[in-house]
C-alpha cells in the first residue's frame, strides 16, 4: 500500500507561523515495504502526522492517498478495516488498558483477525523478556514494559505499515535492541513498511528515507 | 482466550442499576402477561354464556309478594305479559321456561328428594341436545341440569355428607328413578343427565315430555311459564334495569353477581395491568438510562477500541448482543413461571368445575414482544451515541 502525502498541513498550524521542515505542505511517496524515519524535534507535529496517517485526526488541508485512495473518502468502518489489518501503530502514549492484563490488552488486538495463536504471543512476549508479566495488570507495569507490550499488540495483526510514535523512549539499549530485532522479523514476514518518528537521528533500521519535520 | 469487550466497558462499573432494570422488566412482562392471560380466563369464565355475539342472558320471574302468596296475583307470565317483554326493543329475544305441573319425586342411591322440571326452546340451551330428545313411550328421559346445582353439590352437598365428589362422566352415567304424581295419578319413569347448562339455572326436559305428562297427569293443554330467559346485549343496561324493576321482575341473584364480578375484576386487573406498564416504562427508561451512562462512561475505552481496529458497528453488535443475552435469560425465566402459575391456577380451576383455559399464545409473545421493543429503544440509542 503506497502512501502519498501532497501539500498535508495541520490547519491549527497554518497562518500560525511559518512552515518549515520537509514533510508539512510536502509531497512524498512512500513505496511499500519503505523504512521511514521522521526526525522531529518536541512540538514539531511528529504525532499529529502520525495521528493523520492513522485517520485519527482530520484537520489537516491538503492531500492524503492510501493506494491511490484519498482518506477523505474513507468511512468509519474503511478505518477499521485498515487498522485492523493495513496499519499497526504503537502511539506515543501506548493506549493500553491500565485494568486489563497484559495478555489482555493484546488479545484485544490479536483476536479480531487471529493473526497468533497465545503460544506464539508468548514466544513473542519472550523476546522482548516480558513473558513473565503477561498475566499481571498493565497498571502495575513499568513505563518500559508497557511499552513493550504495547509493540507486542502493534504487531499481533497483519499489516503493510507500522506506525512507531517514539517507540523505544523508555527502552535501555538492551531491550531497545530486542524489540528492534522483533519487529524486524514481523515487518518482513509481512512484506511491511515502517514509519519511525523519533526526537533524535538513529540508526535503529536501515531507513530508506529520512525526512526531518523541522 | 477471548476477551470480551463488553466485559471490558463493564470493568469496574456498578452493575446495580442494570440489575434493578433487568429485575423491573422481569417483573412488569409476567405482570403484563399474567393480567393478559387472567383477562382471557376471566372471559371463559364469566363469558361463556355470552358465546353468541357477545349476547347475555337473564333468567327472570315475576317478584313474589303478599298479593302471589294470598293467590290474588299469578307467580306466572301471562300471554300479554311475554308480548310485552318481546316488544322491548333492548331485548333481543325471550324464551319462555315452561314449568311442570305435577310433583316429581326422585330417588337416587337410596336418597328421596322432591324435583321440578322445566322446558326452553332448543336454541336457548347451552349444551349439546343431541341426547336431547324424548319419545312418547320411552321411560328414560334425558334432562340437561344447570352448571350450578353441580358445583353446589360437589362442593357443598357431598362433602357435608363426607362423600368424595363426582365428576360430570359419572353423573352422566347414573339414572334417578322418578315418580311423577297428581290427584292419584302416577307416571313412573328414569332421568339421565345428557348436558349441563351454564346459562339456565334449572332441570331441563325436553318440551314435548313436559307437554304430554302435564296433560296425563293434570289435564292442562296450556303448560305454564313460571320463567323467562331474555336474550340481551348487555344485561346492564340501564333502561333494561329500569324496565325490570318497574314490572317486579327478579333477575337471578347469580347473573347480577356475575356481572358485578365481572365488572370489578376487570378493573383490578386494569390497575394490575396499569402498575406492570409503568414497571415496565420505568425499567426501560432505567435500562436505557444505564447503558447510555456506560458509553459515557467508556467513552475513551470506545474511542480506543475503534483506534485499535474495531469498528463502531462491530461494539454495537457486541453490546446488543450481550444485551440480548440477558433478555433472553429473563424470557426464559419468565415463560416457565408463567407456565407453572397458570396450570396451577388452571387445575384449580377446573377442581371447582369452572374449566380449564388454555394459555394464550399472547402469554408467550408479550415477554419476547417487550423484549424486542427495549432491544430496539437500546439499539437506536446507542447507535446514536456510538457513531
Amino acid at each position: 500500500m503506497e502512501i502519498h502525502l501532497k501539500n498535508i498541513a495541520p490547519s491549527p498550524l497554518i497562518g500560525a507561523f511559518s512552515i518549515v521542515g520537509e514533510v508539512w505542505e510536502k509531497e512524498h511517496h512512500f513505496k511499500p515495504e519503505n523504512y521511514i524515519h521522521i526526525l522531529a524535534p518536541s512540538g514539531s507535529g511528529k504525532s499529529t502526522l502520525m495521528g493523520i496517517l492513522y485517520g485519527m485526526r482530520n484537520d489537516f488541508k491538503g492531500e492524503l492517498r492510501l493506494q491511490g485512495e484519498s482518506v477523505l473518502n474513507l468511512s468509519q468502518e474503511d478505518w477499521s478495516k485498515l487498522r485492523s489489518n493495513q496499519i499497526g501503530i504503537v502511539f506515543q502514549d501506548l493506549q493500553l488498558l491500565d485494568e486489563l492484563t497484559a495478555i489482555e490488552n493484546i488479545q484485544i488486538k490479536n483476536q479480531l483477525t487471529n493473526k497468533y495463536t497465545q503460544d506464539e504471543i508468548v514466544k513473542m512476549a519472550k523476546s522482548l523478556d516480558v513473558h513473565g508479566l503477561l498475566n499481571k495488570k498493565v497498571a502495575l507495569l513499568s513505563r518500559g514494559e508497557k511499552q513493550r507490550i504495547a509493540i507486542l499488540r502493534a504487531l499481533c495483526m497483519p499489516f503493510s505499515w507500522l506506525l512507531l510514535d517514539e517507540p523505544f523512549s523508555a527502552l535501555d539499549e538492551v531491550n531497545t535492541q530486542k524489540a528492534i530485532a522483533l519487529i524486524k522479523a514481523v515487518t518482513a514476514e509481512n512484506n511491511a513498511g515502517l514509519i519511525l518518528s523519533n526526537l533524535y537521528s538513529d540508526s535503529y533500521f536501515d531507513y530508506t528515507k529520512k525526512v526531518r519535520m523541522a | 482466550m477471548k476477551v470480551n469487550i463488553v466485559n471490558i466497558l463493564l470493568q469496574g462499573k456498578s452493575k446495580l442499576g442494570l440489575l434493578i432494570a433487568g429485575f423491573g422488566i422481569l417483573l412488569s412482562s409476567f405482570l403484563i402477561a399474567s393480567v393478559y392471560q387472567l383477562f382471557n380466563d376471566v372471559s371463559f369464565i364469566l363469558d361463556k354464556s355470552e358465546k353468541e355475539e357477545g349476547f347475555q342472558y337473564l333468567q327472570i320471574s315475576k317478584e313474589v309478594g303478599v298479593s302471589t302468596s294470598l293467590g290474588l296475583s299469578s307467580p306466572d307470565f301471562s300471554v300479554n305479559e311475554i308480548a310485552s317483554l318481546k316488544k322491548q326493543n333492548f331485548i333481543e329475544d325471550v324464551a319462555e321456561l315452561w314449568s311442570n305441573d305435577f310433583r316429581v319425586y326422585g330417588r337416587f342411591a337410596g336418597n328421596g328428594f322432591d324435583m321440578f322440571f322445566t322446558s326452553v326452546k332448543p336454541d336457548f340451551i347451552d349444551a349439546d341436545t343431541d341426547d336431547f330428545q324424548w319419545e312418547k313411550g320411552q321411560v328414560e328421559i334425558p334432562v340437561i341440569i344447570s352448571n350450578q346445582f353441580l358445583t353446589l353439590l360437589n362442593h357443598a352437598v357431598l362433602p357435608s355428607q363426607g362423600r368424595p365428589p363426582i365428576p360430570k362422566i359419572a353423573i352422566k352415567q347414573a339414572t334417578v328413578d322418578l315418580q311423577l304424581t297428581k290427584d292419584g295419578k302416577r307416571l313412573s319413569y328414569k332421568a339421565r343427565v345428557v348436558g349441563f347448562s351454564d346459562r339456565i339455572s334449572s332441570v331441563l326436559v325436553p318440551r314435548n315430555f313436559l307437554d304430554y305428562a302435564n296433560h296425563e297427569l293434570s289435564g292442562n293443554t296450556q303448560t305454564r311459564v313460571s320463567m323467562v330467559v331474555l336474550k340481551v346485549k348487555d344485561s346492564g343496561e340501564k333502561t333494561l334495569r329500569r324496565y325490570l324493576d318497574r314490572n317486579d321482575y327478579d333477575v337471578n341473584g347469580e347473573q347480577l353477581v356475575v356481572q358485578k364480578s365481572k365488572t370489578v375484576l376487570k378493573i383490578t386487573l386494569g390497575v394490575v395491568f396499569v402498575f406492570g406498564f409503568v414497571i415496565l416504562i420505568l425499567s426501560m427508561a432505567l435500562s436505557l438510562s444505564q447503558i447510555k451512562g456506560l458509553i459515557y462512561q467508556n467513552k475513551d475505552r470506545i474511542r480506543m477500541l475503534i483506534l485499535l481496529g474495531y469498528s463502531p458497528a462491530g461494539i454495537i453488535k457486541s453490546l446488543l448482543i450481550s444485551i440480548a443475552k440477558l433478555l433472553g435469560v429473563i424470557i426464559l425465566l419468565v415463560l416457565p413461571v408463567i407456565w407453572i402459575v397458570f396450570n396451577s391456577v388452571h387445575a384449580l380451576m377446573l377442581t371447582y368445575a369452572l374449566g380449564f383455559p388454555q394459555l394464550t399464545i399472547g402469554v408467550w409473545l408479550i415477554p419476547i414482544g417487550i423484549s424486542m421493543v427495549i432491544l430496539s429503544g437500546i439499539f437506536a440509542s446507542v447507535k446514536k451515541l456510538i457513531k
